[in-house]
């Protein structure tokens, strides 16, 4: 509808043209930025720019309610442009630093981290030297020593990883951790030969006798494995019985359990059936020669069944054209 | 400021208040002289010299509401073949849409649109429709200009569903496609169903590469629920009818291209779906786990504190494993955080080594790599 000489010029003189364009084709039209995006195919953003400097050449002028309309007031536009033109030289533009993070700022940042990590050593050693300062520093005399090695002892038995047991030849408990009456759901002073028997089904005292380690699992009242060596004590011959945790290989093997009964349920709902299908059409004595649409139809379906089954279990082979 | 014509008298000034008429005999002349000064603005309009003498026309015209007449008026314009108006009046008409709300008047424009010989008058009566379903008829029409006139007045919903779907199915133009799809990207969750059931209508279903760029712009939460989680999974029925097996293999077609599509390009709504529903649900976590870690890494998308927040929420009352899970997700999606993101996620996974030594031992494993 309109026709004109006078295009708009750069930047983006591009969009500005398509822009205008619009409105040279259609005076009336009331689009906004997004809705002449959606026609242009050009972002929004870019569109409101290209408007902006539109209605600064005086091509446009915003009509507030009634939207952006032709101005087409183009000849004061022509002669400021000119005029900007000759003022604009190259020589009064200048280029302003980027602002980046420079060598120096990295550096002190590395050193700064190197400081912190040097501090993390230090406390680490002077940490190490007190746990390894000599006894004979100790501020405690001979007995404090030696009931300092009980202290220590035992300690050093219920900081075990795994649960321990010692039996004397004649059944009496000599030793137990707190795991091991943990795992054993036992209280100390119940715990001997027998009450062990009776809560494991096993005899420990044989060991001791000489008879070859032993060792079996049990899932109550804890998932542990049992080990039972002969060992020697102060008086005579004991057994020493460790108990390991299980319970996370338990957990390990409930999930599997759970992932294979679920892979069984849906290998029954979703393969069983669609390859009986398939077997059943195949079986036909003279498919090759009068081809059956609907059965082939249907275990095409059934086909595509098994492959989605497959799929969502990441069971697809690579199309090297895809 | 709109001016209105309705209110002018002869000589284009208000009428005087104490000059008191009948109704009728008011608006007689007030009619004509509208009718005239409309009838001189198109003339200039359309047959002025110089370019902003018509620029100054189309502005007035712009403002100035026509009443009754001034559309009879406009409309005969357009009914007459000859007329040099007919495209400034056409779109005059479009412009001002108070007359178009009657059922009578979108059928008068439909006659003109469908008989309409000139392409740029056709366009401009396409878009006198914009935002009416009668558009929809004009999707696949000879003249470029009037399809995609109807492409861009096309409104969105479940009624004009179908039109969209077909007209991509059979490629008009690049350009319709593209704002077809454009449109098709802001559908609403609850229509994705529907489009999909109109892809498997289809009398000619489309090959896997022109499904693609009809899936690409859908919500892609919903796709995953319906391909992927296996909700619209069709039963397998072994007596199944011919019609059934043809939709199912139809289906896993479908099912394929859309899992490309998802874990090819996921958008970061589809990422923060996954991460939300694996972080609640085990079984979801275990069976998708891997096409998690693809979506996140595939992504372009950048996110900001709303991830962290869902994290966040799900940390109250969470086990162990499910931190552990979420810690994993988190460090997965670590290099797609945005800068300020980046040290909320820090100090998520902070809180989370402090619940136990246990748990600070496995995130520590995982941000090693081990």
């Amino acid at each position: 509808m309109f026709d004109t000489d006078i295009i708009p010029g750069p930047p983006k003189a591009d969009i500005k043209g398509k822009v205008l364009e619009q409105w040279m084709r259609n005076p009336f039209l009331d689009e906004d930025a997004e809705s002449l995006s959606l026609r242009l195919g050009i972002p929004p953003t870019e569109i409101k720019e290209a408007i902006e400097a539109l209605c600064a050449s005086r091509f446009l002028r915003n009509g507030t309610s009634s939207g952006y309309m032709l101005l087409m007031d183009l000849e004061e536009a022509v002669a400021e442009e000119e005029e900007e033109v000759v003022q604009h030289s190259p020589a009064s533009s200048t280029v302003s630093p980027a602002v980046s993070p420079t060598a120096s700022d990295l550096l002190h940042g590395a050193a700064a981290a190197g400081v912190e990590a040097d501090g993390g050593t230090e406390s680490r050693s002077s940490s190490t030297d007190d746990l390894l300062r000599p006894l004979s520093q100790s501020p405690l005399g001979l007995e404090g020593i030696l009931s300092d090695a009980d202290a220590a002892f035992e300690q050093l038995v219920e900081a075990l990883p795994f649960g321990v047991v010692v039996l004397q030849g004649n059944g009496c408990l000599e030793l137990a951790n707190q795991k091991a009456l943990r795992w054993l759901d036992m209280p100390i002073d119940l715990l001997d030969a027998a009450t062990f028997e009776i809560a494991t089904g096993v005899n420990p005292l044989p060991v001791a006798m000489g008879v070859p380690p032993i060792s079996f699992s049990m899932s109550v009242p804890y998932p542990v494995e049992v080990a039972m060596h002969k060992c020697q004590l102060p008086s005579g011959a004991g057994v020493l019985i460790a108990l390991t945790d299980l319970s996370l290989q338990e957990e390990v093997n409930r999930m599997q359990a759970e992932l294979q009964e679920e892979l069984f349920n849906r290998l029954r709902q979703e393969m069983v059936s669609p390859l009986f299908m398939i077997g059943k059409f195949l079986d036909q004595p003279d498919f090759l020669d009068q081809p059956d649409a609907v059965g082939l139809g249907q275990a095409r379906a059934a086909m595509e069944q098994i492959n989605w089954f497959f799929r969502t279990y990441l069971l697809a082979a690579t199309d090297e054209s895809n | 400021m709109v001016l209105d014509a309705r209110e002018f008298d002869s000589t284009g000034s208000n009428p005087p208040a104490e000059a008191p008429k009948t109704v009728e005999s008011a608006k007689e002349p007030v009619a004509v002289a509208e009718e005239h000064k409309l009838e001189s603005l198109i003339d200039l309009a359309s047959t002025a010299q110089h370019m902003r003498e018509r620029a100054e026309a189309i502005c007035a015209l712009r403002l100035l509401v026509p009443g009754k007449k001034g559309i009879d008026l406009l409309c005969s314009i357009v009914e007459s073949e000859t007329d040099a108006r007919r495209l400034v009046a056409a779109q005059m008409l479009g412009h001002h849409r108070h007359w178009l709300s009657s059922k009578a008047a979108i059928d008068r424009v439909v006659r003109w649109a469908t008989a309409e010989k000139d392409p740029e008058v056709g366009a401009a009566l396409v878009w006198i429709l914009r935002g009416n379903d009668e558009v929809e008829a004009f999707l696949l029409h000879g003249m470029i200009g009037m399809a995609r006139e109807a492409a861009l007045g096309l409104p969105l919903k479940t009624s004009t569903l179908p039109a969209m779907v077909r007209t991509l199915s059979v490629g008009r133009s690049p350009d319709i496609d593209r704002v077809l799809l454009e449109k098709l990207s802001g559908i609403g969750v609850e229509l994705v169903p529907q489009v999909i059931d109109l892809v498997f209508e289809m009398e000619a279903f489309p090959e896997e590469e022109d499904l693609l760029p009809l899936l690409a712009p859908l919500p892609q939460a919903p796709l995953f629920e319906m391909f992927i989680a296996g909700v619209g999974t069709p039963e397998w029925n072994p007596s199944q009818s011919d019609k059934e097996a043809a939709r199912a293999v139809a289906w896993h077609r479908v099912a394929r291209v859309a899992e490309r599509t998802l874990r090819n390009s996921p958008d970061a709504e589809l990422v923060r779906y996954l991460v939300n529903r694996s972080a609640r649900d085990d079984t979801f976590a275990r069976r998708h786990a891997s096409f998690l870690k693809a979506a996140a890494m595939n992504t372009d998308a950048l996110f900001g504190p709303e991830i962290i927040e869902d994290l966040e929420r799900l940390t109250v009352d969470a086990s162990e494993e499910r931190l552990l899970r979420m810690a994993e997700m988190l460090m997965n999606l670590a290099a797609k955080l945005e800068e300020r993101s980046g040290s909320q996620a820090e100090a998520l996974l902070q809180e989370w080594k402090e619940k136990s030594p246990d748990l600070k031992l496995k995130i520590y494993h995982l941000e090693q790599g081990l």
